[in-house]
């Protein structure tokens, strides 16, 4: 479970910026929406099983999560590096200062993994690790279990402390960790078993999905599931997709139309590797397909060619089977544009899912960007689970909650965000193509 | 001196609340926390005061308040407000 994750110095975000999700203690609303779990140091403390990130476009929703993510990413693979100078790219600077480029970009994690509480933090430029530092909590007292700083000096990385309580050192695998390399990520490669639930946490069980219009997010997992072993989860889904509304009663994955032959034209041109593989098993391979089945009139059901069904229920189906495997495993998941092709209704109700008690059992937990102001209803949503992103006028991104502010008790926060009460609303008092008080008045007007 | 390095220290290396309660809001931020009522202001000028105002709302980047101008011809306020007393 995702406690906090604070950034700098990355892309649109300049200053230190802080997601927090701690719940108010004091705040009864939604009880289901929070988890009470009595983490050692952290007792009667409540967390959010997720957090809704509000702003207008180009605001710096989006980069929030990619921050997250770049560090997840980095985890995953820091180890692979073989080059001591090779450019670290998941360390992307702020862009409108160029001084910020010399600046190490930092990221500082506080997250859960088998009920130990872990900080995981690293600041570095694009060549070089300037810190990095590890800490757990597996009793109420914190254990630094290793710390990492550059000396400019020696030229060489100094560790911390002598002797760790927690996580032995390794003499051994600090030597052999490349200055850009994280040391987490060597010293799981190094088999220190230790530090695995940190990587685990990190790299697989901190999941983003991509569900703007610029993805591709495919119905393959859903598929998957539905052609699987698993009777269980096959249920669940014809089951949600049943309760959809949009008129589903079965699903299944058939045996789509055979793949037509200029497709492998196409194939050995752009994957020859994979057209090989095609051309050597010597059959053309099996497509699979959804199938699904809906209601026609005077009770017939009436299957539908999977390229017919609509646009929203393609995202659908997409959607609902990673979505069961989230809140069965457990992953907190980010998600960028939750709404993309959906209706609010639909939105809320796969919302619902995460924040029941029933349905998410695993401690799954959702982070996701929207724009939509109907998912700000206090039947939904808590107040302490609501945050937005802004730009100043230099252009950095502010995160900042809306417990920051202090709404009237019956507030309307449809209301309130709409008329750009907590800012993150774009500025546009005249519309798009509106027109602008010509030159020569404006003039006069600043002059006096 | 002690003192002074600890705070040149980057956010990253200093020890930092463990509570991981949320940080207060900003002073500006909580300033315009107060949810604001309607002000209708009435001018005399049909032209320069509108403008006025409008200018002010974009230099200032008011996205907070919502400054509407409505251009009236009558000088009496019900008239004006009433959809009659409108242009």
């Amino acid at each position: 479970m995702l406690l906090q994750f604070s950034v700098s110095n990355f892309r649109g975000l300049r200053d230190l910026q802080e997601l927090n999700l701690s719940a108010k203690v004091s705040d009864k609303s939604l009880s289901e929406n929070v988890a009470k779990p009595e983490y050692p140091g952290l007792k009667g403390r409540h967390w959010l099983k997720g957090a809704a990130l509000y702003g207008a476009n180009a605001s710096g929703k989006t980069t929030v999560i990619e921050a997250m993510e770049a560090l997840s990413n980095w985890v995953g693979n820091s180890a692979k590096t073989t080059d001591p100078e090779e450019a670290i790219s998941y360390i992307e600077p702020y862009a409108l200062d160029p001084d910020s480029a010399k600046e190490p970009s930092a990221f500082a994690i506080v997250f859960v993994e088998e009920g130990i509480r872990y900080e995981y933090r690293v600041a570095a430029t694009r060549h070089l690790i300037h810190h990095e530092s590890l800490r757990a909590w597996p009793v109420g007292k914190e254990q630094v279990w290793f710390e990492r700083d550059w000396n400019p000096e020696t030229g060489k990385h100094v560790f911390t402390p002598d002797n760790p309580t927690g996580l032995p050192r390794s003499r051994d695998i600090e030597q052999r960790t490349l200055r850009n390399m994280l040391y987490l990520s060597k010293a799981v490669a190094e088999a220190r078993s230790e530090v695995e639930p940190v990587f685990r946490w990190l790299v697989r069980r901190f999941k983003f999905l991509d569900l703007s219009t610029r993805s591709s997010f495919g119905s393959g997992f859903t598929l998957k599931q539905l052609d699987g072993e698993n009777k269980e989860l096959k249920t669940k889904i014809t089951e949600a997709l049943r309760h959809a509304d949009i008129g589903i009663v079965d699903a299944f994955a058939i045996e789509g139309a055979p793949l037509e032959k200029n497709f492998f034209e196409v194939l050995k041109v752009v994957d020859p590797k994979a057209f090989a593989e095609f051309r050597d098993k010597g059959a053309t391979p099996k497509r699979m397909e959804p199938q699904l089945v809906h209601k026609g009139s005077k009770n017939s059901k009436v299957p539908l060619n999977w390229e017919r069904e609509s646009a929203g229920t393609h995202r659908l189906f997409s959607l609902i089977g990673p979505w069961l495997d989230i809140l069965e495993k457990g992953y907190t998941v980010c998600i960028d544009e939750i709404e993309t092709s959906m209706h609010p209704t639909m939105v809320r109700e796969l919302l619902k899912l995460f924040f029941s008690q029933k349905e998410n059992t695993g401690g799954a937990q959702i982070i996701f960007t929207t724009h939509n102001p109907l998912l700000l209803d206090n039947t939904l949503i808590r107040r302490d689970q609501v945050w937005f992103t802004d730009k100043d006028d230099e252009g950095a991104v502010h995160l900042y909650p809306l417990t920051d502010y202090k709404p009237r008790g019956g507030e309307s926060l449809i209301r309130g965000y709409m008329a750009g009460r907590y800012g993150a609303v774009p500025f546009i008092p005249r519309g798009l193509l509106g027109s602008f008080v010509p030159d020569n008045q404006a003039q006069k007007g600043e002059g006096r | 001196m002690a003192q002074a390095d600890s705070d040149a220290l980057p956010w990253w290396k200093q020890r930092r609340e463990e509570s991981l309660k949320r940080k207060a809001a900003e002073a500006a931020r909580e300033a315009c926390a107060s949810t604001g009522d309607a002000i209708l202001i009435v001018t005399e000028g049909t032209v320069t005061e509108p403008i006025y105002f409008e200018l002010l709302r974009d230099s200032l980047q008011l996205s907070t308040v919502t400054v509407k101008v409505m251009p009236g011809k009558a000088s009496d306020l019900r008239r004006t407000l009433t959809k009659k007393g409108r242009k």
